[in-house]
């Protein structure tokens, strides 16, 4: 026998290390089918089922007892009752009639039939006896009788078949009458019981205790692992949207969005109050919801939110904490970090806003983004698109003034002292701080600051232009112009605000703040230069946007005064601020510095030694200008057509994180701490770091609030490279488009400084208010209900209102039309390019047709000339009692005038006149104009004696006749004109523009 | 006016219970201090009205009687119970003759009918400036006489005014409950019908602003007196002026 063969392993020991490690595998596998089961998605799947199940309860419950408390569903259950006693009374009956219908409906069969068959045939025979009388047959005759004959029967067959198909309808209405009522009282039952049958049905489908048995096994069954890939209960949820792509390098693919496998009562108001992630969103009339206009199937959630849409557990979907005690308790409760290599995280939620921008780019105001909103006009306000580059402000204009004249208007001492602080002269200016910054505020860098602002306040002088001055003609007297500055619309862009005030950051208020606050001028410029500049700041610069408010020499004069003469205008401590003397070792350094960038330092050596030292400031002056970047809010001369010195921001929210420098400074390593931190102290990564003067950060402190930051963060979150699809845009209408260029004028000279438009703006209707109170005797609670008819129009609804041609003009060389309002419409020297935009912007909002309205013929106005007159008079409706005419004005102070009717030929639209005459509240509510037509009372409203009492006809004369004082006034000018003589129309607006303005007991 | 007043004062009795329980508030508001020259109102815009008048109109911003009693002060229980009560039918009337509102401050009901009547034949135009109402304005040709409109919601203290003749003032007070009076010349006032309750009577003046006591209505016919006394610096100011 063979020996055993040798072995050097045991086998029993072999067997166990088999099975132990078989066992060990089982119980591996065993794990990882478990860990892959138990999903935490599932649990909230499974809670989330819970709370469905409760709330369909509780509205089932509801919905029950409603119908108990239902008269006419209770009604109807006894009704029911006995219709269906009374129909099975009648089933002997109903199965006689069954067994007749079906006869007859036996025989109608047969006889439809045999109508058909012969129909066929006499379309043969037809056939037949058109051929033969085409071809002359011989068979002629025979094939006539034949169609003859089955057409008699054809008629016959039909005639038979329309009785029968009488009788079978009346035996089966007959039938069908049986059942008929208890059929009625079943559907309106059904229809009471509509929203309980549903919920009842739910409830089945979801409550295990409302579950048939079969059904409850199926439903424990079907989530077991393994036979759950079946058909779970719970299971991944998504939404894959088809317009919207994720760029994964090189391809494009849908976004999957998976956040409603948690999130799932997301857009079903009944869970509003649930904890999250269960917790419906806020505003589904704007979101989610499948009606609004951001519906989830259309959007998903990461449009906006930002996270991973495909990620099915926390960490995985990069949710982004809002605080750090939510970090804290995410970390807790569900081991939260952030999620590396994935490029958009959640925006943390008070930052939301930003996700708006990705379509909404175009728009000025995004309706609903507060905090975006404020960002955006932070943003034009501070000018940080003068050094940054952002596409949606490309040609916007420069922020601060024009220093190509800045030896005119201020001293050099005066702009040393500015330059070097400029909050130290004014709290609130936007003047941004370049100097005294936490990388510049050792004893050094002090040094070399003085001579940096030397060298700078040397080349804006040495290289500044004269403008020619006027001296000013008359005295000026500062209490009647501080009362001009409260009354003429200064207040729409300026403040005048001597010591802080603590304003919340919003919008209206930075309406307020276009221009400078009005204090210190007479520190800073003399009264000659307001005066000068108050009558024509387009001398200065030709796209300023300061308007020229046409004031008489009288009242600039007397601006000028209140502005530097009184007690706002004085700064004495500002005044007395020590300057450094001149240090040449520093002027040397500096000089040296930007010499050595182009040459060496031998040559730089030799040519700075052959500079006098003016040479040596002007040209060290001229180099700090372009490294602060000085001319990308201001005009400089030898600046024009400089790049701008910061990052280009158009896609900063979309920066890697590992290209922001977040030196040693320990923040979250994020972009909204960057930014926040940036915003805040722009200088702080320079902090431990070792850097030469050239070499350290140089943006500027804005002083911006903890507010004023966020919001800006909102924007530069919102500036992505992302855009959605091009579905996804909005502006892509030529109304859009015409809306968000109107817009772009319309921020740029702040009309809603002093205009409502698009329902917000009116920055100056509180000053015209304190103006009632302190200068027109008015108590508080008069003024407030009076303060609106005092301040600048409300502009909703110019474009039905007015002639694009007159509007045009009217931009060009505004005139009065509303003589009791002190403030006035400013020229703001629009190019034709402004004004074009502004115009169609107009028609774009009331969505008019652009550019021309329609006509009333000289022949229809002249027939309603008699009518309209009578209406007119003052026995009828007494238009003249407020309204000017021409020449005439009504009685009184020109307070409770109203608009010059020669004006309404050329300015309003025909068609707006009759809806103005029919209810002005609704086109503007509040006007003074009141409603002679009121749909209230409109049978009553007009006279019964003229037109027949016919209001409709009488509104119709009336207009065309007010149109037709228009048309007599061109005729009198043209002929006027003709003579030679000056524009009577000028002569006339000017004459009252003069009266209108005069302050009453003057 | 009065008896409309009344009327509804009835009517509410009449609903309550206890109506025998309730009680009467009265008093008389006086002024003191220096009384200003008031601006009479220059008619001249309108001829109309410039001829309805033989002696010049004051302004109506304060109105004495003899012994300095003040007229056109709104007296109203500020803590009311909060409870529907019934509104009345009859109208308030407004006049607009001579250019001038009478009354110049009024309290109506939510829901009560407001009548307002041009007597003078030239054009009014009647222009609510009220904030929680629908702000109204009608025009008022001399061809039409009257018309009524109605407030649905409670608002304290609007101005009425005639933008043709911007003179024209009067402040209306809409109420949720019938516990108001407006002071005549004799500058006395009657609320009537309240029960049992401690009650913060509220005074209001166009110009010299609120003025609040508390009174105590103890039980069946209690009648307590609260008597007012204004007296406003800044109104010496504005006669300096």
């Amino acid at each position: 026998m063979s020996e055993p063969q040798e072995r050097y392993y045991n086998i029993a020991k072999l067997n166990k290390v088999f099975a132990i490690s078989s066992l060990v595998l089982l119980g591996t596998i065993g794990w990882m089918l478990l860990d892959d089961y138990a999903r935490r998605w599932k649990g909230y799947q499974r809670e989330f089922r819970s709370y469905e199940v409760e709330k369909t309860r509780v509205k089932f419950d509801k919905e029950k007892n409603l119908l108990k408390d239902q008269e006419r569903y209770q009604e109807l259950l006894v009704e029911r009752e006995a219709a269906q006693a009374a129909y099975d009374a009648n089933s002997a009956g109903l199965v006689d009639l069954r067994t007749e219908l079906e006869a007859v409906q036996g025989e109608n069969d047969l006889l439809v039939q045999q109508y058909r068959f012969t129909k066929a045939e006499l379309d043969a025979a037809k056939y037949q006896y058109e051929e033969a009388k085409n071809h002359n047959s011989s068979n002629l005759d025979r094939a006539e009788e034949a169609f003859d004959v089955l057409q008699a029967q054809e008629k016959q067959q039909k005639l038979a078949v329309e009785v029968s198909d009488q009788e079978v309808q009346q035996k089966r209405d007959a039938f069908d009458a049986l059942g008929v009522h208890l059929k009625e009282i079943e559907r309106e039952q059904g229809r009471l019981a509509q929203e309980k049958t549903l919920l009842e049905n739910k409830l089945e489908k979801i409550d295990q205790h409302a579950m048939t048995l079969p059904n409850l096994v199926a439903d424990l069954v079907r989530d077991l692992p393994l036979i759950d890939m079946a058909s779970p209960n719970y299971k991944i949820r998504q939404v894959v949207l088809k317009d919207l792509k994720d760029d994964l390098n090189f391809m494009q693919v849908p976004k999957v969005e998976r956040c409603i496998t948690c999130h799932l009562g997301i857009d079903n108001l009944d869970y509003k109050d649930l904890p999250q992630p269960f917790r419906t969103h806020s505003n589904l009339e704007q979101y989610v919801d499948n009606d609004s206009p951001h519906p989830l199937e259309d959007f998903g959630c990461t449009s906006c939110h930002g996270g991973r849409g495909r990620g099915t557990d926390f960490v995985t979907a990069a949710h982004t904490p809002s605080s750090d005690e939510q970090k804290k308790e995410w970390e807790e409760q569900y081991n939260w970090e952030a999620f590396h290599h994935w490029d958009t995280p959640m925006v943390p939620l008070q930052y939301t806003e930003s996700g708006c921008f990705k379509c909404h780019s175009g728009e000025t105001v995004i309706a609903g983004a507060e905090n975006l909103n404020l960002g955006l006009q932070l943003i034009e306000r501070a000018g940080c698109y003068t050094c940054h580059e952002i596409e949606k402000y490309k040609g916007w204009m420069q922020p601060g003034p024009n220093l190509k004249a800045i030896g005119t208007k201020v001293t050099p001492e005066w702009a040393r002292r500015w330059i070097a602080d400029p909050h130290s002269f004014r709290h609130n200016t936007w003047m941004p701080a370049f100097w005294g910054q936490s990388n510049n505020s050792d004893p050094n860098s002090q040094a070399r600051a003085d001579q940096e602002v030397r060298s700078i306040a040397h080349y804006l002088f040495a290289a500044s232009k004269e403008i020619e001055l006027t001296d000013i003609p008359v005295p000026g007297d500062p209490v009647r112009g501080e009362e001009l500055v409260a009354s003429v619309g200064c207040f729409g862009c300026h403040k005048i605000e001597p010591d802080p005030v603590v304003t919340p950051a919003t919008r209206q208020n930075l309406q307020r703040e276009q221009g400078p606050n009005l204090i210190g001028l007479g520190s800073k410029t003399s009264a000659t230069w307001v005066f000068n500049w108050l009558k024509d700041p387009h001398r200065f610069r030709a796209d300023t946007r300061m308007p020229n408010l046409r004031l008489t020499d009288q009242e600039a004069a007397d601006i000028a005064a209140y502005l530097t003469q009184s007690d706002i205008s004085k700064r004495d401590d500002f005044d007395r601020k020590p300057l450094a003397p001149i240090d040449e070792a520093i002027v040397d350094t500096l000089v040296t510095e930007f010499l050595t960038r182009t040459m060496t330092r031998a040559q730089a050596d030799e040519q700075r030694a052959g500079m006098a030292l003016d040479d040596k400031l002007e040209y060290a002056g001229q180099k700090l200008i372009a490294h602060y970047g000085c001319f990308s809010c201001h005009a400089i001369e030898g600046f024009d057509d400089m790049k701008p010195i910061g990052t280009a921001l158009t896609q900063e929210g979309s920066k890697s994180i590992h290209n922001l420098d977040f030196g040693f400074i320990h923040i979250d390593h994020s972009r909204q701490a960057w930014f926040k931190q940036k915003l805040k102290e722009p200088r702080i990564f320079d902090e431990n770091r070792v850097k030469t003067p050239g070499e350290k950060l140089r943006m500027p402190n804005f002083n911006f609030t903890d507010e004023e930051a966020d919001a800006l963060v909102t924007v530069l979150l919102g500036f992505t490279k992302a855009k959605p699809g091009h579905l996804k845009l909005t502006g892509a209408s030529v109304e859009e488009q015409y809306i968000q260029e109107g817009q772009r004028v319309v921020r740029q000279f702040n009309c809603q400084g002093c205009h409502e438009l698009e329902g917000e703006g009116g920055a100056i209707q509180p000053k015209v208010f304190d103006w009632l109170v302190k200068y027109q005797d008015k108590e508080e609670n008069e003024a407030d209900a009076v303060f609106k008819s005092f301040s600048p129009p409300n502009l909703i609804g110019e474009g039905k209102k007015v002639h694009a041609q007159w509007l045009f003009d009217f931009l060009h060389a505004p005139s009065t039309i509303r003589p009791w309002l002190k403030t006035r419409m400013p020229t703001f020297n629009f190019t034709a390019a402004q004004s074009n935009a502004l115009v169609r912007y107009f028609s774009a909002l009331d969505r008019v047709d652009f550019p021309f309205a329609e006509m009333v013929s000289d022949a229809e106005i002249a027939r309603d000339y008699e009518d309209g007159k009578k209406l007119f008079s003052e026995e009828y409706l007494a238009c003249g009692k407020c309204h000017i005419v021409g020449d005439q004005t009504p009685g009184g102070s020109a307070d409770s005038w109203a608009p010059d009717f020669t004006l309404a030929r050329d300015r309003l639209k025909p068609q707006w006149m009759i809806d103005w005459l029919m209810d002005p509240q609704a086109l503007l509510p509040g006007t003074k104009m009141p409603g002679y037509f009121e749909a209230e009372y409109f049978d009553d409203a007009g006279p019964e004696d003229i037109l027949g009492g016919d209001e409709t006809l009488q509104i119709k004369a009336l207009r065309n006749f007010i149109l037709g004082l228009g048309a007599e006034k061109g005729k009198t000018e043209s002929s006027a004109r003709s003579d030679d003589r000056p524009d009577p129309k000028q002569t006339v607006v000017g004459g009252r523009v003069s009266k209108a303005f005069t302050v009453p007991g003057d | 006016m009065r008896n409309e007043k009344y009327t509804c004062f009835l009517l509410v009795i009449l609903m309550m219970t206890f109506a025998a329980q309730a009680g009467t508030i009265k008093g008389t508001i006086v002024y003191e201090g220096p009384i200003p020259k008031l601006k009479p109102i220059n008619m001249e815009a309108d001829p109309i009205c410039h001829a309805k008048h033989d002696t010049p109109v004051l302004v109506e911003t304060l109105v004495l009687g003899e012994g300095r009693t003040m007229a056109n002060v709104f007296v109203h229980v500020k803590n009311a119970p909060k409870k529907s009560y019934e509104t009345p039918e009859e109208p308030v009337v407004i006049s607009q003759k001579g250019c001038v509102y009478t009354p110049h401050v009024l309290g109506i009901m939510v829901d009560q009918p407001m009548k307002i009547m041009n007597e003078d034949g030239t054009l009014h135009n009647v222009h609510a400036l009220c904030k929680t109402n629908k702000e109204f304005n009608v025009a008022m040709p001399g061809f039409r006489k009257e018309f009524t409109k109605t407030f649905k919601e409670e608002e304290f203290m609007f101005l009425m005014k005639c933008d043709v003749h911007p003179w024209m003032s009067a402040w209306i007070s809409v109420m949720g409950h019938p516990f108001f009076d407006t002071t005549g010349k004799e500058g006395t006032y009657e609320i009537k019908g309240l029960p049992p309750g401690v009650w913060q009577i509220e005074v209001w003046h166009e110009r010299l602003k609120t003025q609040t006591r508390t009174v105590k209505i103890a039980g069946k016919d209690d009648v307590q007196v609260a008597d007012f006394t204004y007296q406003h610096p800044s109104l010496k100011k504005k006669a300096a002026k």
